[in-house]
């Protein structure tokens, strides 16, 4: 599948995964917990799709910078009272400048969209993750979706025995919202460990069988509990039994690539995560997730802005240039996200949570390259002008992907859901 | 090992004799014991169950029926000691053949060693309980003064209050920990705190009014305000041992004996909370001292006035805080262990209680707040009341989609938490004994704690501005008091490499490097690729964030993962003891006692014994029954 995929230009490539999705749908490996009402696959595409280049993206790499970038020290630098640490650099953008601590993105600036106008209302990790994730604020009586698991329920699924969503060095929850639980990703750990356990204990001949003994024996308690959990561990059993036999585990194996690469990504969680985004792209997964922790610079932040900044730096220009030389760019959308900014003043010797005023990129997909949306005030605590949304941004990663986004999904509880919450994606990002 | 050995003479006849007798609910009555104590415990389970019938009616629902024993006994030991019972602990209460056998066992389950392990991983879960927070040293202390606390069952209200009030180095004193986890930011400490202990939403008033509480933002500061002149604060160490690094010692040698010490809490004079650059309102200025107030709510002891020392404001927080006057504080603690129990709580989300009339069955949350004043905060009465109603003992709650309310026709059908499966493993390999397995750390840290204080100014090590504010002759004073602390620091890491010279050895002959232990002996959290993390334990980043979602990566773990290749192999003590059995219905039989605390059906007898006619092995009816949903669900 590799092969034929990469031979084809995008349009052709974005018909060929439609196909697959549309071939998987049926079997058991979604049918098992689709609850009649939620959750028919609508594949109609965007209607502003054919104007402009949205919808050009097959797969999204959203890289998350967890714990909240200082937008100040990294995308927005500041003059005067607020500035950091670091100064201003010029980058391949005439006009644009970073910080010093990000000198290899300020080479690849002409490749990317920065925003530096998103805007929330929740300086608190764990609500404010949720938002940033899923479009949504949470609520006690609802689960939202994230981008992926939106991407199965309106493109089906990306791949044929692969996983449409993977997310790498965080947990698998909290993603498929009130969709059902085979749109959650697979959750992989460690890059380095790819993923785990795909062997059979002894042969592939005595898993089945076992797994016949499995059933027959279980067949009492999941007749008589016809609950909801139990029914997405069946589903699980069936996707993972799915994944044994996939074709294109290799994809998972970070050992299949070259040292001098793997090096160039930098060898450590983050680095390696977006290297092995990059091979599940190519290889038909549609949305990877890498999380990348430690950003919550309350406390020393000149130290540990020089530490943590080089990891994300490297990582993030390697995988655009990687992307731009093997032709994948135009069809992969890579985002970075945050939770929130930090503020503008010091408190001690860091800063503490800004949602009102913060940045984020996005790269490749159809998105304009070199380009700056929006502008904050001189001290970079408030929205001048461009202010996106959070709902917005979610809404622009859908419309990126050819979503229909204002179709509404129907969630088991009857309730309507949008991709953003009802937002306008923001169309001055597509080029 | 030595309980089965034992078990291989008595099973599987008798087992089999007492796991089939027809299962019976008895109205539990205690015959001795405190009279008093049983009649208040009987008044209030009877309330709840009434309380409970009574909204299940109003919603035209019925209860479900009580549980039989099986089930009963498989849920009581997952829900209190935290795993599934052994072939011995079923033999015990299966062949008890006298009365309110249900009571007397939740009687023995409650306040025992396994109880202890199980309340901790929750409580662990809620406060995120980390070997080591970010780039600071070890937290043992912690951990081993909250295990304490439960194993002493002492009262939460004083645990809550010990861990607001606790002053001192971290390596002497465990609860200090808890306000040491968010020092470097006091607003967000505020906030974990309101929102754990009493469900009240604050989070968005950091930055403006709250849109639907009460809450303002001055509000917000003027609670901050009692934390104000307390330095929470967590030394960076690296710096201090690198300058000390030069006399001839390791950087990280220096760091370890410096980092207990260097942890704490304390009272400074002269500080006190401030309005932010960016404060929101009219109503102060940025910068201005913001005086301590109590916020009020309904009910609340809103308005009460705020001593003059500021010693003593922390104190006068945590006496508000955890006062049976404050209605929020026992719903709060009574909720969350309510969820613990059915799977959902009474009001969802436990963090959020600011409208209490949103509560599935207002009534019940606040006659349970009202049971947790009675019982003065005893979580173990608290606890024994709940597993005692007919509510918790009937048949689990299945419901089809999960943001249903509640109506407790029985507990939720729940997947066992990460611990509870990770226990239940470790107990089909060790038996009961490995409730009893436990490891203290804490005693490497209290052995370092310097028997001399550490002056204030040592602080400057990791606090430059400090430095920057003093006068020359300061500046002076400060460098001679370095140069003798470094001196004493030297002298105390020597003496200590001295006399701890023999014990180490002594240490290392004893340990064995794959024992099993249970999650709450192990390492704070898991590492991501351990099977605790990837069937949901918690990172411990955030509260309250253990996953029972499953997927994947867990079935694949479960399906083709060393833990499974372990507990189903033909050496593991459950394969082992069954294949001592002849006839294939025993071997059987202990295999299904092992894994789901229950006999096999006959059509489940006849299928295993047909399977293993036809060339299947005891490993692959374990593999089965260990992947089976019913051995990972609770019901």
């Amino acid at each position: 599948m590799k092969s034929i995929t990469r031979s084809l230009d995008p349009e052709g490539r974005r018909i060929f995964v439609e196909r697959c999705a549309t071939s998987a749908f049926g079997l058991s490996i979604l049918s098992p917990t689709v609850p009649a009402k939620a959750a028919r696959p609508d594949k109609r595409r965007s209607g502003v799709a054919s104007a402009g280049s949205a919808g050009k993206a097959t797969s999204v790499i959203w890289l998350n910078l967890s714990g909240g970038l200082s937008h100040i020290d990294s995308l927005d630098p500041k003059r005067g009272r607020s500035k950091g640490p670091a100064d201003p650099i010029s980058t391949a953008v005439p006009g644009t400048q970073f910080t010093s601590y990000f000198p290899k993105l300020a080479t690849v600036a002409d490749r990317v969209s920065v925003i530096r106008t998103m805007y929330a209302e929740i300086g608190v990790h764990k609500p404010a993750s949720y938002l940033m994730r899923t479009g949504y604020e949470g609520r006690g009586t609802i689960r939202h979706p994230h981008i992926g698991a939106w991407g199965s329920h309106y493109l089906g699924r990306s791949s044929e025995t692969l996983p449409s969503s993977v997310c790498v060095n965080r947990r698998s929850d909290q993603a498929n919202g009130f969709f059902p639980t085979s749109y959650a990703p697979l959750a992989i750990g460690s890059p380095n460990a790819g993923v785990q356990n795909t062997d059979p204990l002894g042969s592939a001949q005595k898993l089945k069988k076992r797994v016949g003994l499995l059933d027959e024996l279980d067949a009492g308690f999941r007749s008589k509990i016809g609950d909801q959990k139990v029914a997405a561990y069946n589903g699980y059993y069936d996707d993972a039994l799915a994944l044994m036999k996939a074709r294109d585990l290799d994809a998972f194996d970070l050992s299949k690539e070259k040292d001098s690469v793997r090096e160039a990504y930098g060898k450590n969680a983050f680095g390696q995560g977006c290297l092995l985004a990059r091979r599940l792209a190519e290889t038909g997964v549609r949305f990877i997730e890498v999380d990348h922790k430690g950003w919550d610079h309350h406390k020393a932040l000149p130290d540990e802005m020089a530490e943590l900044s080089p990891v994300f730096d490297i990582a993030f220009a390697t995988l655009i240039e990687d992307l731009e030389q093997r032709g994948m760019l135009d069809t992969t959308l890579v985002v970075v996200a945050t939770e929130f900014g930090r503020k503008p003043e010091f408190d001690g010797d860091g800063r503490s949570h800004h949602p009102t005023c913060f940045s984020t990129i996005m790269a490749g997909g159809g998105v304009k390259t070199g380009y700056v949306h929006g502008r904050s005030d001189k001290d970079g605590r408030n929205v001048e002008e461009g202010m996106v949304t959070v709902g917005a941004f979610h809404a622009t990663v859908g419309h990126a992907l050819g979503m229909n986004i204002e179709e509404p999904a129907i969630s088991a509880s009857g309730r309507p859901f949008t991709v953003g919450n009802g937002e306008k994606p923001v169309l001055e990002l597509f080029a | 090992m030595s309980a089965q050995k034992h078990l291989g003479n008595l099973l599987p006849r008798r087992l089999y004799r007492v796991l089939t007798l027809t299962a019976c609910w008895v109205t539990c009555v205690v015959g001795s014991a405190d009279a008093e104590a049983f009649s208040a415990r009987r008044d209030a389970v009877a309330r709840i169950d009434r309380l409970v019938e009574r909204h299940l009616s109003a919603n035209d629902a019925e209860p479900n029926a009580v549980v039989d024993d099986h089930l009963f006994v498989r849920r009581a030991y997952l829900d209190v000691v935290g795993r599934i019972p052994t072939w011995q602990e079923l033999y015990e209460f299966h062949s008890d053949q006298r009365g309110n056998r249900r009571e007397r066992l939740l009687g023995k389950l409650i306040g025992s060693p396994g109880h202890v392990s199980h309340m901790y991983n929750w409580l662990a879960d809620m406060l995120r309980v980390k070997d080591e927070y970010d780039r600071i040293g070890k937290t043992y202390t912690f951990h081993t003064w909250l295990k304490k606390q439960l194993a002493a069952n002492r009262p939460w209200d004083q645990v809550v209050r010990d861990m607001l009030t606790a002053e001192g180095r971290l390596g002497e004193s465990g609860p200090t920990a808890y306000l040491l986890r968010d020092a470097s930011m006091p607003l967000d400490s505020l906030s974990n705190t309101m929102t754990t202990f009493l469900g009240a939403n604050v989070a968005c008033a950091q930055c403006h009014d709250h849109p639907f509480a009460e809450w303002t933002q001055r509000d917000f500061y003027q609670m901050a305000a009692f934390f104000g002149p307390t330095v929470f604060e967590r030394i960076d160490t690296r710096k201090a041992a690198g300058k000390m690094s030069s006399k001839g010692l390791a950087t990280s040698k220096i760091k370890g004996y410096l980092q207990p010490n260097m942890e704490l809490v304390f009272f400074a004079k002269g500080r006190f909370t401030e309005f932010p650059d960016d404060y929101a309102y009219d109503d102060a200025r940025p910068g201005e001292r913001v005086p301590p107030k109590f916020i009020s709510w309904d009910g609340a002891r809103g308005g009460e006035s705020v001593g003059r020392d500021p010693r003593q404001w922390r104190e006068e927080f945590a006496d508000w805080m955890t006062s049976k006057e404050n209605p929020r504080f026992a719903a709060a603690i009574a909720n969350r262990i309510w969820k613990k129990f059915f799977g959902v709580a009474v009001q969802e989300p436990v963090t959020d209680l600011d409208v209490l009339e949103n509560a599935s069955n207002p009534e019940l949350l606040k006659y349970l707040a009202d049971v947790m004043r009675e019982v003065d905060f005893d979580l173990e009465e608290f606890q024994h009341i709940l597993l005692s109603t007919q509510a918790y003992q009937r048949q689990a709650e299945i419901v089809s989609v999960a943001s249903e309310q509640p109506l407790f026709s029985g507990p939720r059908l729940r997947r066992m938490t990460a611990e509870q499966l990770w226990d239940s493993v470790a107990s089909l390999m060790v038996g009961s004994d490995i409730d009893t397995k436990t490891v203290d750390r804490a005693p490497e840290l209290a052995a370092r704690v310097f028997p001399f204080d550490v002056p204030e100014i040592v602080l400057a090590y990791g606090v430059p501005d400090i430095r920057e504010k003093m006068t020359k002759q300061n500046k002076k004073q400060y460098e001679a008091t370095l140069r003798d602390l470094e001196k004493q620091v030297i002298a105390f890491i020597d003496r200590d490499k001295r006399r701890s010279k023999g014990g180490k050895t002594k240490k290392r002959a004893g340990a064995k490097k794959d024992d099993w232990l249970r999650a709450s002996e192990l390492p704070q959290p898991m590492p991501p690729t351990h099977f605790l993390r990837v069937a949901g334990q918690s990172a411990r980043d955030v509260a309250d964030d253990g996953s029972t979602e499953g997927g994947i990566a867990e079935t694949l773990a479960l399906m083709n993962g060393p833990i499974t290749e372990t507990v189903t192999a033909r050496s593991s003590p459950a394969v082992r003891a069954a294949l001592k059995r002849r006839q294939a219905e025993e071997q059987i039989l202990y295999l299904y006692a092992a894994f789901l605390a229950r006999p096999p059906t006959d059509d489940e007898t006849r299928a295993a014994t047909r399977a293993l006619k036809n060339g299947y092995e005891l490993e692959d009816v374990a593999w089965a029954l260990l992947n089976s949903r019913e051995f990972i669900f609770v019901q």
